[in-house]
């Protein structure tokens, strides 16, 4: 689809930069999976074939050839379903003003038949199935490995690979397309039109060098015949690639018999960290307690009514969870029971945080308690109560399969209602958090500009007032980029909620991103509520409420939120703009087995339409997520501009995949082929489901390995 | 004025690394460092400049202490002292933070030497004393996404041979026996050698395909 408006994308932060840095390091995706082709899917030069990438890599690929330039992020969805998103620059596509032409397209490849003794792979394949016929092919290919350096790939396409060499028209005449405002798929043109055969081959030469070869099927009819781009003097193109191991290539190409080509590859494997492992000191171990006969002063339970005794409870117990990292909120002991509530800001995985605190309690409490229960505690609010037995950690600690044995013996219930603690900490954080650290905002795909950026430094703040309620802001200061220069004017019909952002970009610095209060509370069981009221996000300020429904044990959760915000002014000060709306949102959560999650949120959004927003997601316990969103909305395809309606994909890597630190910050990326003004959300911070799953049942289980970490 | 530049560049410096006590305020420059050193293959050993541990010490030590190297993770050296005993099983830690857990001399955890032994189910020291026979291991890691994952392997022991060795203060008789180990992932051989009470001395033990072999040595005490 031919789009010529700009989009920004959503903050980068340090992940452009740790990503672009991970692709250095020749320590990514497993050894050996297919090569891509200069489209960026699995395939030969400029032909698919039919592999698939190991399940859950995530690729990026530059190609270059003819003036044409391909920046591609293919993502094996399910071990036998891959997309694409890419980002094509036409150079010299109008002769008389030379210019560069900016395209998007998505792709989706299924893989009907996997390769089995004589059979070979099968692929269905759909390139640039949403938008323009531009770039539009549909095609069907087999690829045959028949030694295990040697492959063929054989394959029948429509559209740009039926273009040339055609065998003849299978399903009727291809349809002109009108893609009115574009984004939705052009399934009227789906193998229609001239069919046209392709193939090649692929040799393994040795570890590192690959040869291929193919025979195109694709004309390019427009970038040859109308634009003149190159000249096409044969349809057999041949290159050479080199694997700098783990997924990451580089290729050169002869292409059409006049054009040579470039091709740079990467992978990420998301269960596979870059810096191998999170490296972290060793736990607090269990320390045994000596049996009742051996040692019987050591069980008395006249502790219980000392006062003296507690107050040395208290100093072991702040002592042995700041050794952890975590944080002592408050403690409750009975001559048989210990309720332990605790902060953790240092672990990703929340079942680390809880076999460390676990241990750190058998340290610490007198032989005679033999239950422990532990409640992790995240801005004021108890997330949920593990039940888990002394003896079984002081069994299992080096029992086979130590973490596996433990699972079905842990209880996870609602951590209300609590114990009234004996004992409370202030120690678990400090009551003022602040940080000065660099930022980096990214605009992308402005056809003037397709990459801007801003550099410079975020200072942030968070004041404790009492549990659940807090005070936080953050400023930003540039220091160098040319995210500012961008005069687009937006030519929505609709209030302007999202399109005016080049004149927050010009007139926003400094910018105080956020200033508000938050008060967070977790008043009955199942259920959460947050009250933040501010300046909440860059472009809007106001007061914004929410309550969810999420019992512990449950796959399913529900949330309902109500906003009442302004739009604030362009210079991200403490000025707002008339512009002033009710929002509001009602959302269903659920997690599906295999690490899926499924949302659906319906309501008014910050323009005032109503509609719906389906989001699905992958998901991996360390915290890597990539999903894709939707939103449907009362305006009209011709109300709402380019692209149609709102849609996009997001990438979400936690920064200790990265680093390989303990830590739970994730880094997160929102690519939109188009921002525009339907179907926009506010960006308040810290919706509360994104805190409370960190400890249900679904999560603590799919991260249960860690437990003895 | 001229006071005035280094003063910038501190403040400059300050910036680009980040600083405060939010959680997250130094990860940006700690990301950059931790991938720099992996592609300059610096990162993965406990510590980067653990102390180079001397067998002298071991004469003078009260307490027991156990010498690991660690050839793989660029010849990683030290000292580990008891931190904890759980029935048969002491676990030992270094001054970097790392231990490792022993089941009579037999490796069956480490924590935090980069690719971890997570836990195990090996022969016992008196099993690998007879010098023959064949034994059953199963050894659990954790993937990059967090999923434990199992490794098994068929092991046969075999010795190799008896010496009179001195270690530290002792002067012990000490059979050497070997352990092959074959499975679907691969294989190792661990070397043992053993007093009469099938007491382990000194060890070369597989740990995880990251990490390679651990070399210990018991002495003190």
């Amino acid at each position: 689809m031919l789009l010529k408006t700009p989009r920004l994308a959503s903050r980068l932060g340090a992940l452009l930069l740790g990503t672009s840095l991970a692709g250095l390091a020749p320590v990514v995706a497993k050894a050996g999976s297919p090569s891509l082709n200069l489209w960026g899917a699995t395939g030969l030069i400029d032909l698919p074939s039919a592999e698939m990438q190991p399940d859950g890599v995530l690729n990026t690929s530059y190609a270059r050839f003819g003036g044409i330039a391909r920046v591609t992020l293919s993502y094996q969805i399910l071990p036998r379903i891959s997309g694409s998103f890419r980002y094509t620059a036409l150079n010299g596509w109008n002769s008389t003003f030379p210019t560069t032409y900016f395209d998007r397209s998505f792709d989706l490849r299924f893989q009907i038949l996997k390769e089995h003794g004589y059979l070979p792979s099968l692929t269905l394949g759909l390139q640039d199935f949403i938008g323009t016929d531009l770039l539009s092919a549909e095609y069907l290919v087999a690829t045959k490995s028949v030694t295990p350096h040697l492959k063929f790939t054989l394959g029948l396409g429509w559209g740009r690979l039926g273009s040339h060499g055609s065998i003849g028209t299978l399903f009727g005449a291809r349809p002109s397309i009108n893609f009115g405002q574009g984004g939705t798929a052009s399934t009227k043109q789906w193998f229609r039109g001239p069919a046209a055969p392709f193939g090649g081959l692929e040799w393994q030469i040795s570890d590192r060098w690959r040869f291929k070869a193919e025979y195109s099927s694709d004309a390019y009819k427009l970038e040859i015949g109308q634009h003149h781009m190159f000249t096409r003097g044969s349809s057999i193109n041949a290159g050479l690639e080199y694997d700098l191991g783990k997924g990451n290539r580089i290729g050169i190409y002869e292409l059409y018999g006049t054009k040579l080509g470039v091709s740079l590859q990467f992978a990420l494997d998301p269960q596979e960290r870059v810096v191998g492992t999170i490296i972290d000191g060793a736990p607090i171990p269990v320390k045994v307690r000596p049996t009742q006969a051996a040692d019987p002063t050591a069980w008395s339970t006249s502790w219980v009514s000392q006062p003296q005794q507690l107050g040395a409870l208290k100093t072991s117990m702040e002592y042995l969870l700041k050794l952890q990292r975590l944080g002592l909120v408050s403690l409750a002991v009975t001559a048989d029971t210990a309720q332990l509530a605790f902060t953790n800001t240092t672990y990703h995985n929340s079942t680390e945080a809880i076999g460390r605190a676990a241990r750190a309690l058998s340290q610490a409490m007198p032989a005679s308690v033999e239950t422990f229960e532990l409640i992790p505690v995240t801005d004021g609010m108890p997330l949920a109560k593990v039940t888990v037995k002394r003896s079984d950690l002081e069994r299992l600690e080096f029992a086979p399969d130590a973490a596996g044995q433990l699972a079905p013996l842990v209880r996870v219930t609602d951590a209300l209602p609590m114990k009234t603690p004996q004992i409370q900490s202030t120690a678990a954080a400090p009551r003022l958090q602040w940080s000065v650290a660099p930022y980096l905002r990214a605009g992308l795909f402005d056809p003037v500009n397709p990459f801007r950026y801003e550099l410079g430094v975020r200072v942030a703040a968070r004041y404790r007032l009492a549990p659940g309620l807090f005070i936080a802001g953050s400023a930003t200061k540039r220091a160098i980029g040319d995210l500012n220069n961008n005069n687009r004017t937006s030519n929505s019909v609709l209030p302007h909620v999202r399109t005016d952002y080049p004149l927050y970009d010009q007139h926003g610095d400094p910018a105080l991103e956020n200033l508000y209060v938050a008060w967070y509370d977790h008043p009955l069981r199942n259920i959460y509520t947050r009250v933040s009221a501010g300046y909440l996000e860059r472009m809007f300020g106001g007061i914004s409420s929410e309550v969810l429904w999420q019992p512990v044990g449950s796959r399913f959760a529900a949330g309902a939120e109500l906003d009442y915000v302004r739009q604030r002014d362009y210079s991200i000060g403490f000025a707002f703009r008339p512009y002033h709306v009710v929002t509001g949102l009602v959302s269903l959560y659920y997690q599906l087995p295999g690490n899926f999650l499924a949302q659906l949120d319906a309501g008014r959004y910050l323009a005032g339409d109503k509609g719906a927003t389906l989001t699905v997601s992958r998901e991996f316990a360390n915290g890597w997520r990539v999903g894709a969103f939707a939103t449907k909305t009362n305006v009209s395809a011709a109300q709402f501009g380019e692209g149609s309606f709102d849609k996009g994909l997001f990438f979400t890597i936690p920064l200790n995949w990265l680093n390989g630190a303990p830590s739970q910050t994730l880094a997160s990326v929102i690519i939109r082929p188009i921002q525009r003004d339907g179907g926009q959300t506010l960006d308040v911070p810290g919706r509360l489901y994104g805190i409370v799953r960190a400890y249900n049942q679904g999560t603590l289980s799919s991260q249960w390995g860690r437990v003895f970490r | 004025m001229k006071a005035v530049q280094p003063i910038k560049a501190l403040v400059l410096l300050t910036l680009l690394a980040g600083c405060g006590n939010m959680p997250d305020s130094q990860e940006l420059s700690g990301t950059v460092t931790a991938l720099v050193s992996t592609i300059r293959g610096q990162r993965g050993a406990v510590a980067p400049n653990a102390p180079a541990s001397d067998l002298k010490v071991a004469k003078w030590s009260k307490t027991p202490l156990l010498f690991v190297s660690l050839p793989k993770l660029r010849g990683y050296r030290s000292m580990f002292r008891v931190i904890n005993v759980n029935a048969d099983v002491v676990t030992w830690l270094s001054p970097e933070g790392a231990d490792i857990s022993l089941r009579n001399g037999v490796l069956i955890q480490s924590r935090g030497l980069t690719d971890d032994l997570m836990s195990s189910q090996a022969p016992t020291a008196p099993e690998i004393g007879k010098g023959s026979g064949t034994t059953e291991r199963k050894m659990a890691y954790l993937n990059g996404a967090d999923q434990t994952f199992v490794l098994s392997y068929q092991c046969s022991l075999r010795t190799i041979g008896q010496a009179t060795e001195i270690i530290g203060p002792h002067k012990v008789q000490l059979k050497h026996v070997d352990e092959v180990c074959a499975g679907p992932s691969g294989s190792f051989t661990n070397q043992y050698w053993l007093d009469g009470t099938s007491r382990i001395w000194k060890s070369v033990q597989w740990v995880s395909e990251k990490t390679g072999y651990a070399t210990m040595l018991v002495a003190g005490g």
